[in-house]
């Protein structure tokens, strides 16, 4: 006995300095919420729907913005060549000619862009399978946010973001809050994608109108019309690349093709086209919105530019204008701001002018200029013209940069603005840095999208169409050169209306991929350009339009992640090693 | 083994200051020659008392047996010589009774041996002899002198000389002298622990100075083992203990590179020769692509490097290797242990030590490359072999003829005679009752790369250790403290981004420095611009403008401890440690003067300050009881302790821009303007926490030192893991025999001196990640900006940041262990073999996963890698009177093998051998570590006919190839070149590395030489961005194929790079090297004349990195920058430089 009592003696002068028992091993992190609590309340239900909308900014915009929406569809459109610096790699003249060989060793063009999809999907659903849980009584700091809307607000953006992935690469896992195991996930059949993003909106346009909220904290979020919009532009793609198409899409390297006709007859069992025209409909007569009358002041740098040479000239309209239906915003924080416009920008350029210096990707053809008439104020709103804004000096100087592909002209809607005019310090307007503070929103719909699409489905369509020529051209130009509404007229008033604005791409496709391969095709020996390339032989610009036909317009799908599926994922024809 | 003398210890604690000991001294000699003794009567006291009151008279501790006391009265009426020795003694001969002085103030009396001839010269700690002795030896003996130093020059105290047959003996002083009466045909004997016992006739001479060679290998060597030390001959695992003097004799800034090629096994990679670049360090293979980091202990303390040490405040350090040794650590111990123990006073001996060295750092091995005229007529071939026309014709080639060979990048950056310097002071000593040591030392270290004011480390590094005894040893308390304060300033050199030296490797040399108005060119225009290099900006004015940053970091490691021994052999100890650690950053990037297209003043509008702040503080508390027990001749060590560890840290940073003065002095966040509202500012603050709870328990066992068992079990809990996960078991089991103690080996004993066999089993862990992987933590940093105000309404947001893995739980590592120890005639030969298998499960891993998943990926434990490997070290030791000499040779061979990874492959990342580069190296079954995926080439296409031959079938394997191209193997003969081709061309770890040692002795002179080598190494040679076609390149483009015949390995140059945008094993180099690390010749002048009282007095001078064999033509074939499981890509980096020393070691 005397024994054990000595060991125990022993033992406890060991053990009882360290105090304790297991429970001194447990901590908690302090700055970080842990799952189980979180989504309990309503407040924590608004800044999950906060970080949907900030996933929503950085996947198309602030991750790795060279292939943001707008600048790669520019660069995929018949507008536009890659462009960028002298001395970077090929990689943007890959996707331009939609042929890798032009820069094998791009294996992962859009991986950074692609990760960022899913983050946002992985945020969306998360909430969307937590809103069962959540208490929603109001609490501070919850902004009055319902159930309905933040379901609403959820679907809109995940609605979005599998529509730039359907676009884009075709064929994509769809993963929803109902799916077990994403990572087992393979490729889905795009009708079932297309059958999503369509449920999710039409669920949204009921949720949404219902919701009231500050504007001075709310303006930007997602409403019942950028709902209604974006299922007609859903819409308008899906059955206009599947149904205008002849040839087969094939759902990737080794598979079968789309049954394009199914997935047309699956869409409008969701939505059918009187439901979208419907809708078009409803945005036009009790939406609220309309066109602003000068388009040049729907764009903050033009409208800067324009006020320097025209003190009459009405301004900025502001990136809460009338016109706005849905956007992405921006402002000046690192992180919140705008990623793509820098890349626009163009090399280097010390001048009298306040545009601000960029990367230069994404420069537009010459006969872009020529696509428009002189009477048409978008002309000069949607493009800078080099020598027109210059003259041969400031041509000469421009041209002289490290422009790679230089034509002597720039897109302007976007173009970053200069804090001052010929400060080359980098300062953007607002005091930010040059890279990382641009604060444009980049606007996905305007109104005017919404009345060129009524007027393609035939809701009046010949007024829908002038409102829109009359704010171009005057209506006096108008009413002495009428325009039929005309599937080839309104295409080509889109082309106009939307120039620069990363929509060109996809309205070409939904011709069918025959016909926007005719279009994007550029035959030798090709468009001359300063400092182009060499590629195929010549630094002209040439496009072989049989690519676009073996791709179907389709992307590169990152091949890091077809590596990691383990044979789950396919690569999409046209883009193999 | 030897009965433990059951002593019954009497001890007075009185405190004996070390200057007290010193005056004491003198007292004692100044009673030389005093042999007068006044009688006076009845003096008669017991033995026992007589003694007592010695040591209150005295300040002396006199031990006995207790039984020879009994019964003993003396007279002590002849002892008031007022010398202690003398008085004692005269006393003990009453009763044939002697005594020895073990240490200065402490005695132990014994009985006089039968065999002692009837004259004992006893041991002082003074030049002292006994005088009452005198007399009984002078008739057959004659005095002998002489001073005892060892082979590194140093004397040596506390030396036992013995006149070989007898008891009788002395030691020697502090000074390493000692008298001693001897017979003058006898001969001595003279031995210490940690050296190489030596014999010496006397014939008849009066001076006798000797010089004993240190012995590495040393039977009596105690090692540290963890919680304990353990003599060196009961060890069973695989352990290496290196000594401080041996690291500082080492000249290194960094006291872990002194260990390069010194312990076979531990493989030291060093990252360049950029002041405070932190070395890599694996033992016994890579065994994960996570952390491979040892666990450094310092007195007790885990700590995350060492390189805040100086040098010489280190008494040792022990590598455990084998999971049976570093067991008791367990789960932090899958990569090994690094004990480091700093230096700790020794009673009686006071020591004043002085060691200071200067030195001049220059460039080792300069890159040749292509000066102006070479690069214009290369580019201009490029451009041919494109289909364009060259560039470089009529006056742009008068242009390039009129520079001459232009700029030399690396010559403009790099700086030769770059100063290095140590000043160390040290004290120590003490009395049995308190011992002490102290240091305070200086270290300062420029860097080649722009010359001391670009890079520069600067520290001061103060200790204090002491230990103290109370209540006749029972209570023993003490403490460890070191205070380091680390200035650095510049910035490491690796990677490709930020690279300095990468871009001055691949600058054109067309671009010049300065303008004539002395500013720097600005390459927005001229002629490199006008050849598309426009986006390059001069690298020297990048770097002199961007490195303008330091870090200060305050570290105070140190321990506090109380040992308790209550009963003999039963020691209760309790220590706290604690290590608080300041780390402050604070950087200045000035506005960009205009440089090129991609550095000029919009790139970085706004001058820009950051700084930061980073404070750790952990603390450890740690309980052991361990008891010794003999039954019969089996002896039992036990050992049980708990540990309880947290650490905690707070970091913070600010960064703004817009500064009003516009200079680094000035750059703080007061002095900057931008404001929240344009998103110019920004800041960081978050905690961190860890913690650890651990039991462990040990027990040792030996029967007559013959037969050795050990057995630890450690059970860990760490915050890091759920709480069903977090505990974790690790056992391990080790055994020895040593054969030469058997009689059947006694044979053998005139050469095998002694020889132990090894083995050991054990399972160690790893808990080394980021808190709260098994959580699902929700991230509130992310926001979007709302409402009607353009600058927006900035709403928080939340998510889900990764995924968490509940499941998440220990790494372990198994490891099995044989080995032999041998030593062959009296330890001049030593030869230590080790083999061992090492495997790591469950990697602490966070893998790339899908990114449909749309979180971070979690971590997971998943892989294993077995290491499997054989280890030797060879030592020699020989002394022949004024000449001696040691060599010690060691090499470790490993084999590294995945044998399960998720998925089968960890990828590496793209893009980083150039800008687009595909991923060239990846963790993979059945593979290295982290091999070289690549395509093999078989030679380049000499003209059409070869191309068109290499076909399969009929079909062309390479059809768009041209002559000059390389032929790359279609490894599956399917008749074309893809993924499926690449194989393993290498990897970054050498299986063979070793050290070779030497020391040479010449009287007073030394020369010690170091070297060290790896061998089948491959290195990644990517200097060049090919996805520019204007870089520089070094001259091995020279020899490019320019026609047929003209070169079968280096292909045709053309814009595109075509020959290396597929990855090949053009990129891979052999770089097997073998290193002269240290030369060092030295004197030491106290060893040839008196210096007194300097008992050393040493000066030396050396070379560092004197000359690397080596075919590699890289500037450095040791390339230690990457990822930990990455190292063998040489972007290009600040090589180690050669460094040319003078020194002095002084000791007082």
């Amino acid at each position: 006995m005397k024994t054990i009592k000595i060991i125990f003696v022993v033992l406890s002068t060991i053990l009882l300095p360290t105090g304790c028992n297991e429970s001194f091993l447990d901590t908690e992190p302090l700055t970080e919420k842990t799952e189980p609590f979180f989504f309990r309340t309503q407040q924590d239900a608004y800044q999950a729907l906060i970080g949907c909308y900030a996933a929503f900014l950085d996947y198309d915009n602030t991750s790795y913005s060279w292939w943001a929406q707008c600048t790669a569809a520019e660069i995929l459109s018949d507008d536009a060549v890659a462009g960028s610096a002298i001395g970077i790699n090929f990689e943007g003249d890959a996707v331009d000619r939609f042929d890798i060989k032009v820069n094998p060793s791009s294996l992962n063009i859009y991986k950074a862009h692609y990760n960022a999809a899913w983050v946002a999907i992985n945020r969306m659903n998360t909430l969307l399978s937590k809103l069962d849980i959540i208490d929603w009584t109001a609490v501070n700091g919850g902004e009055n946010l319902t159930r309905e809307v933040a379901e609403g607000e959820t679907k809109v953006l995940r609605a979005w973001i599998y529509y730039c992935l359907v676009r884009r690469y075709g064929n994509i896992p769809l993963i929803t809050e109902n799916t077990e195991d994403p990572a087992n996930e393979p490729q889905a059949d795009p009708s079932l994608v297309y059958v999503r993003i369509l449920q999710d909106l039409k669920d949204a346009a009921t949720l949404l109108n219902k919701g009231s909220y500050s504007p001075a904290t709310s303006t930007g979020r997602m409403s019942e019309w950028a709902a209604k919009a974006l299922a007609a532009r859903v819409y308008l793609f899906a059955t206009g690349y599947y149904g205008n198409t002849d040839q087969e899409i094939p759902l990737g390297v080794g598979r079968s093709s789309v049954d394009k006709m199914g997935l047309i007859a699956k869409i409008n069992e969701v939505l059918s086209e009187s439901e979208i025209k419907g809708y078009l409909s409803d945005i036009i007569n009790n939406g609220g919105f309309s066109l602003i009358s000068n388009f040049q002041s729907l764009w903050t740098t033009g409208s800067a530019e324009a006020l320097r040479h025209d003190p009459n000239f009405p301004g900025y309209a502001g990136e809460n204008n009338s016109e706005v239906i849905m956007s992405m915003k921006s402002t000046y924080f690192s992180g919140n701001h705008n990623g793509f416009s820098k890349w626009l920008g163009p090399r280097q350029v010390n001048s009298d002018s306040i545009y601000g210096t960029g990367w230069g990707i994404g420069i537009p053809f010459a006969k872009g200029w020529d696509l428009f008439d002189p009477n048409d104020s978008r002309r000069g709103a949607s493009l800078l013209n080099v020598l027109l804004e210059r003259g041969t000096d400031g041509y000469n100087l421009w041209s002289s940069k490290d422009q790679r592909s230089f034509t002597g002209f720039y897109y302007k809607k976007y173009i970053p603005l200069n804090a001052e005019p010929g400060l080359q310090d980098g300062s953007l307007r607002g005091g930010g840095g040059w890279a990382d503070s641009w604060y444009q929103d980049y606007i996905l719909i305007r109104y005017a999208d919404v009345l060129l699409m009524a007027a393609e489905m035939g809701i009046d369509a010949q007024a829908n169409l002038d409102a829109v020529r009359v704010r171009s051209y005057g209506q006096t130009y108008v009413d002495a050169n009428p325009l039929a509404p005309s599937y080839e007229n309104i295409m080509h008033e889109r082309h106009l209306e939307f120039f620069g604005e990363g929509i060109r791409y996809y309205d070409l496709l939904r011709q069918g991929v025959e016909t926007a391969a005719q279009i994007l095709t550029i035959p030798a020996p090709g468009i001359m350009v300063k400092d182009g390339p060499n590629i195929y032989g010549t630094t002209n610009i040439i496009l072989d339009g049989n690519n676009v036909l073996t791709t179907s317009g389709l992307q590169q799908i990152p091949w890091d992640e077809i590596t990691l599926s383990e044979g789950l994922l396919v690569q999409n024809v046209g883009w193999e090693k | 083994m030897t009965q433990k003398p059951q002593l019954q210890v009497c001890c007075i604690m009185m405190l004996v200051c070390s200057f007290g000991v010193l005056s004491h001294a003198q007292e004692l000699a100044s009673s030389e020659g005093i042999t007068k003794e006044t009688k006076k009567q009845n003096q008669v006291k017991s033995l026992k008392n007589a003694l007592d009151d010695f040591e209150v008279k005295y300040n002396i501790s006199i031990a006995y047996k207790s039984e020879l006391m009994e019964n003993k009265k003396v007279d002590v009426e002849s002892i008031s010589s007022g010398s202690f020795e003398k008085d004692l003694a005269v006393l003990l001969k009453q009763h044939d009774l002697k005594f020895k002085k073990v240490r200065d103030n402490f005695n132990v009396i014994e009985k006089e041996k039968a065999l002692a001839p009837k004259k004992s010269g006893l041991g002082f700690g003074t030049k002292q002899r006994l005088d009452a002795d005198q007399q009984l030896v002078e008739d057959v003996a004659i005095r002998v002198q002489g001073q005892v130093t060892s082979d590194k020059g140093e004397t040596i105290p506390g030396v036992n000389i013995l006149i070989k047959g007898t008891a009788t003996g002395t030691v020697t002083d502090i000074d390493g002298n000692y008298t001693l009466d001897a017979p003058e045909d006898g001969i001595l004997v003279f031995s210490s622990i940690g050296y190489i016992a030596q014999e010496m006739a006397v014939n008849g001479r009066a001076v006798i100075d000797i010089t004993l060679m240190e012995d590495m290998q040393s039977l009596d060597e105690v090692v540290v083992i963890g919680y304990g030390t353990l003599q060196k001959k009961l060890i069973t695992g695989a352990t290496i203990q290196v000594s401080g003097d041996d690291l500082a004799a080492r000249l290194l800034t960094n006291p872990l590179d002194a260990l390069q090629g010194m312990a076979p096994g531990v493989t030291i990679t060093k990252n360049g020769g950029q002041p405070g670049s932190e070395s890599k360090i694996y033992i016994r293979g890579m065994g994960t692509i996570g952390s491979g980091s040892p666990l450094y202990i310092i007195d007790g303390v885990q700590t995350e490097s060492i390189d805040y040490l100086n040098s010489t405040d280190i008494e040792s350090i022990d590598i455990l290797k084998d999971a049976a040794s570093a067991a008791i650590y367990g789960s932090r111990a899958s990569n090994g242990v690094v004990l480091i123990t700093t230096k700790q006073g020794k009673a009686g001996i006071n020591q004043i030590t002085f060691d200071a060295y200067y030195g001049w750092q220059s460039l080792a091995k300069k890159p040749d490359l292509l000066n102006a005229q070479e690069y214009a007529m290369l580019m201009n071939e490029k451009f041919e072999n494109s289909g364009d026309t060259p560039f470089f014709v009529g006056d742009r080639m008068d242009q390039v003829i009129a520079m001459g060979e232009g700029t030399n990048w690396i010559d403009l950056l790099f700086e030769d005679n770059v100063p290095t310097q140590n000043y160390s002071l040290g004290f120590s000593g003490g009395t049995d009752q308190s011992i002490y040591s102290t240091g305070l030392s200086f270290t300062e270290q420029g860097g080649i790369f722009g010359g001391a004011s670009q890079n520069n480390l600067e520290r001061i590094t103060f200790r204090i250790n002491s230990e103290h005894k109370f209540y006749d040893n029972v209570l023993k308390v003490g403490e460890n403290l070191t205070v380091t304060h680390v200035d650095l300033q510049g910035a490491q050199q690796d990677g490709r981004s930020n690279n300095y030296v990468n871009q001055a490797l691949s600058m054109p040399p067309i671009l010049g420095n300065l303008d004539s108005n002395g500013d720097f060119f600005d390459n927005t225009t001229g002629l490199l611009a006008d050849f598309g290099g426009g986006s390059l900006s001069n690298p020297y004015a990048m770097f002199v403008l961007n490195n303008q940053q330091k870090n200060k970091t305050i570290k105070v490691l140190g321990n506090f401890y109380a040992e308790l021994q209550p009963i003999e052999d039963l020691k209760i100890r309790s220590s706290i440690g604690t290590v608080y650690e300041i780390a402050s950053f604070r950087s200045y990037s000035p506005t960009l003067p205009p440089l090129g297209q991609f550095a000029n003043p919009s790139t970085r509008p706004y001058d820009e300050v950051f700084q930061s702040n980073d404070i750790t503080m952990r603390w450890v508390l740690t309980n052991t009881i361990s008891y010794g027990f003999n039954l019969d001749e089996h002896e039992f060590d036990m050992l049980i302790g708990s540990e309880a560890q947290q650490t905690n840290g707070v970091f913070l940073s600010a960064a703004n821009k817009n500064l009003i003065f516009d200079d680094y002095n000035h750059a703080y966040i007061d002095n900057a303007l931008g404001n929240s509202n344009e998103g110019l500012m920004s800041m960081e603050g978050y905690p961190t926490e860890h913690k650890l709870l651990s039991y462990f328990g040990r027990v040792n066992y030996n029967f007559k030192e013959k037969y050795m068992f050990n057995a630890t079990l450690r059970s860990d809990g760490s915050s890091n893991f759920s709480k069903e996960n977090r505990r974790g078991y690790f056992p391990s089991v080790s055994a020895g025999w040593v054969l030469t103690s058997e009689p059947f080996m006694e044979t053998s004993g005139s050469w095998l001196t002694s020889l132990k066999i090894r083995g050991s089993w054990g399972q160690n862990g790893n808990q080394n990640i980021p808190p709260f992987r098994y959580l699902a933590t929700v991230n509130s940093n992310s926001s979007y900006s709302l409402g009607t105000d353009e600058n927006g309404f900035r709403a928080s947001g939340a998510s889900l940041s990764r995924m968490s893995n509940p499941d998440l739980k220990w790494e372990i590592s198994e490891q099995t262990n044989i080995g032999f120890d041998a030593h062959f005639y009296d330890g001049r030969f030593v030869a230590n073999f080790d083999y061992y298998q090492k495997s790591t499960k469950g990697w602490l891993l966070s893998p790339p996963i899908r990114s449909v998943i749309g979180l971070s990926p979690p971590w997971i434990n998943g892989g294993n890698v077995n290491n499997e490997g054989v280890e030797l070290a060879i030592g020699y030791y020989e002394d022949m009177g004024d000449f001696g000499l040691s060599v010690n040779l060691n090499g470790a061979y490993n084999k590294n093998s995945v044998t399960e990874v998720p998925n089968d492959i960890i990828h590496g990342p793209g893009g980083s051998l150039w800008d687009n580069s595909q991923e060239y190296y990846r963790t993979e079954t059945g593979f290295p570590l982290g091999y070289y995926w690549m395509l093999e080439t078989d030679g380049l296409f000499q003209n059409s006919t070869d191309i068109e031959n290499y076909s399969i079938g009929g079909n062309m394997i390479q059809p768009s190839a041209v002559p000059g191209d390389l032929r790359y193997v279609d490894q599956n003969n399917d008749g074309v070149i893809n993924d499926e081709d690449r194989v393993n061309v290498g990897d970054p770890f050498p299986d063979f590395v070793y050290g070779i040692n030497l020391n040479l002795n010449y009287k007073a002179f030394n020369l010690m030489v170091n070297a060290n080598g790896v061998a089948d190494v491959q290195v990644v040679q990517s200097y060049y961005n090919y996805a520019r076609y204007f870089p520089n390149y070094t001259s091995e483009a020279l020899g490019r194929w320019h026609g047929e015949g003209t070169s079968n390995y280096f292909p045709r140059l053309d814009k595109a790079n075509t020959n290396w945008t597929n990855n090949s094993d053009v990129y891979v180099y052999q770089a097997d090297f073998l290193r002269l690390n240290n030369i060092t010749l030295s004197w030491d002048i106290a060893n040839i004349m008196n210096t007194q009282p300097l008992n050393q007095l040493r000066l030396y001078v050396a070379v560092l990195n004197a000359h690397t064999f080596t075919k590699y033509n890289g500037m450095d074939p040791e390339i230690g920058s990457g990822a930990s499981y990455q190292i063998g890509q040489d972007n290009g980096f600040v090589p180690n430089p050669r460094t040319i020393m003078v020194g002095v070691n002084i000791k007082l």
